[in-house]
């Protein structure tokens, strides 16, 4: 019997060593969204009989649908910014060895900042009684960027705080064998640039195709900042989600669940096109 | 292709520890010079200093004639073939070779088109669309030979590319780099610690240690009439034989040897290849020696000898003689310079 990589004993016992961390996962998972899905539908009420209904789901559709392309947008922009950002970082601290250590650091700094805190901060920063209206010296003119129309701030919040998430990942995963490539670059006629686009960027497309995955599902579910420098309405699927939850009108419950399963699905969607993406970047190499 | 490079007066220093003292080094068109040394000589920093990936402490990097301060490695014209291959690993082959034309605005076809011949040269074409990543370790380094020749740069610099192959694939390589210099005929730096590799692919020999030039000069030169002891020890000489030069004449254990013309007298040590002395019947050589070793290097025998005689402290030679030597253990043979005369160095 073949006891190679690959083989049924070894693959059944990989399978066994992996339980521990993946059973909680599954059962967490499992029981909630079941939980959800069961609510959402009337099946699982707060108080009552249970009673099959598509109310949740049919109901008010146009604000459903409104709040999934508006989370759409924030989790889409931030993502963008928080690629492009933190690919610069790292880039900057890859050319940069000396200036390079202190972003790096301050990018690590970063990281543990809650969000609540991030965007409370951002939220003195930009709104329009803020820190840099003041200095700026501009009441009238200074644009509304906490509470506006496009979520500036809120967006602002997320690509300050996962730029430095996506420069970490990619400096991990390519800090070692970038650099003697990039000297065989330079020799071979790359120009500073050059060795950036056609060398770095193409190194680092996994660790960014991953990174931006992880940024899109956690911006996508994220409360906290589009809570609180977002506008009151229209509202992105977890501010709706977490408003119908909470609202004394229990019969807003199947509702809530309805746009928590909406984020969950374009979640699993995102990180499916993530791993097609991944693929294919992976198939170059 | 070809242009003239020279090292002037070059220093590096990292902190207080000098990697590199006034290397001076001058290497002409088309030729092929290696710079040999161990490891922490400073060869590979000088390459790197060469090809614009490190700045001098002091000192100048001349091509033909023009003094490179201040020119970053991509405008240098010269291409380094590291120790690794470092192929970028999101190409191919064809697009690993066609890299340098494509920097250089053109066409994907049209460097493809000339990376094609270079890996024909390196006679790799078969493999062109293969991943990078799918190569044995001689393709690796052939690749990189062939993109590092498709920049066409003035100078080729090569950073000890073959010392991860083994043997086997080592000769090929050195015959490649023999079909390449009758065909492009560039010039090359190239680095190494492998005195036989050195050998083999260099017109000349520079031998670097502690960051100086104890020596430059063609290949049989180096070997058979080095400048120092450390130079007759880095080329593998095994022997060295304390005495004194009266006349022109060494005079040891190893009896009166003639040596070069010009050595003042005074105490010397010569220094005779193991290769250049001859087991011979006692009675017939200049010195006797009683047999205290044998060492089977395959088809060759390192015979060691204890050598006494009236004309200075005992000592110790060694005799490298093809196939195995008809000699046992204690017995006492006599032993000759091959030609009768020997090299005398003082330090």
């Amino acid at each position: 019997m073949s006891r190679g990589p690959g083989s049924p004993a070894t693959t059944g016992r990989s399978v066994l060593f992996a339980l521990p961390a993946v059973l909680p996962v599954l059962a967490v998972l499992g029981v909630s969204l079941t939980a959800a899905v069961l609510q959402s539908l009337g099946l699982m009420p707060f108080i009552g009989p249970p009673d099959l209904s598509f109310e949740a789901w049919t109901g008010n559709t146009g604000e459903l649908f409104r709040a999934t392309g508006l989370s759409l947008y924030i989790a889409a922009t931030a993502t963008v910014f928080s690629v492009c950002i933190g690919f610069l970082i790292a880039a900057y601290v890859l050319a940069m060895p000396r200036m390079g250590r202190i972003v790096a650091a301050l990018s690590a700094a970063t990281i543990p900042i809650p969000h609540v805190i991030g965007a409370g901060a951002i939220g003195l920063l930009l709104s329009d009684s803020g820190f840099l209206e003041r200095l700026l010296g501009m009441p009238d003119a200074f644009p509304v960027l906490v509470g506006g129309p496009w979520w500036i701030a809120a967006i602002t919040e997320y690509a300050w705080k996962e730029s430095a998430f996506v420069a970490l990942v990619v400096l991990g995963s390519i800090a070692r064998s970038v650099g003697e490539l990039c000297d065989a670059a330079a020799t071979l006629g790359a120009t500073a640039t050059q060795r950036i686009l056609r060398v770095v960027l193409p190194l680092a497309m996994p660790s960014l195709a991953v990174s931006a995955v992880i940024v899109f599902v956690y911006t996508l579910g994220s409360y906290e900042a589009v809570w609180l420098l977002g506008p009151t309405s229209p509202e992105p699927l977890p501010v709706r989600a977490v408003r119908l939850f909470g609202s004394v009108d229990l019969a807003a419950r199947p509702q809530a669940m309805a746009t928590a399963l909406v984020s969950v699905a374009v979640g699993a969607a995102a990180i499916l096109a993530g791993i097609l993406v991944l693929r294919r970047v992976r198939g170059f190499r | 292709m070809s242009s003239r490079l020279e090292f002037r007066g070059l220093s590096r220093a990292f902190g207080q520890a000098e990697v590199l003292h006034e290397v001076s080094l001058t290497v002409e068109p088309s030729r092929c010079v290696a710079l040999l040394g161990a490891s922490g000589s400073g060869k590979s920093t000088l390459l790197r200093i060469a090809a614009g990936l490190d700045d001098p402490s002091s000192g100048q990097v001349l091509v033909d004639g023009s003094d490179l301060d201040g020119v970053p490695s991509e405008e240098r014209g010269l291409a380094l073939v590291f120790q690794k291959p470092l192929l970028f690993p999101h190409l191919n082959v064809v697009d690993n070779v066609a890299f340098s034309a494509r920097m250089t605005g053109q066409s994907r076809k049209a460097a493809r088109r000339h990376a094609m011949a270079y890996l024909e040269l390196v006679h790799l074409s078969d493999l062109a669309r293969r991943s990078a990543g799918c190569l044995s370790g001689g393709q690796e380094q052939r690749v990189a030979l062939a993109r590092a020749l498709a920049r066409n740069p003035r100078i080729l610099l090569l950073d000890e590319p073959f010392s991860s192959l083994d043997s086997r694939l080592r000769d090929d390589m050195y015959s490649l780099v023999e079909d390449i210099r009758a065909e492009l005929a560039p010039t090359i730096v190239l680095v190494t610690h492998d005195r036989r590799e050195a050998s083999i692919l260099a017109d000349s020999i520079a031998v670097l240690d502690e960051g100086r030039i104890l020596q430059h000069g063609p290949v049989a030169q180096l070997h058979y009439q080095p400048a120092t002891l450390a130079v007759n020890r880095i080329l593998g000489g095994l022997n060295a034989l304390s005495g004194r030069v009266t006349g022109g004449i060494h005079q040891s254990v190893f009896g009166r040897v003639p040596v070069q013309p010009g050595m003042v007298d005074g105490p010397a040590f010569l220094v005779m290849r193991q290769e250049a002395i001859r087991i011979v019947v006692t009675g017939e050589g200049t010195a006797v020696g009683s047999v205290t070793g044998l060492k089977s290097l395959g088809a060759h025998t390192l015979v060691r000898t204890e050598v006494t005689g009236d004309h200075g402290p005992s000592g110790t030679l060694t005799i490298d003689v093809a196939g195995e030597p008809d000699v046992t253990m204690g017995q006492v043979v006599g032993l000759k310079p091959v030609n009768d005369s020997g090299w005398a160095v003082t330090r």
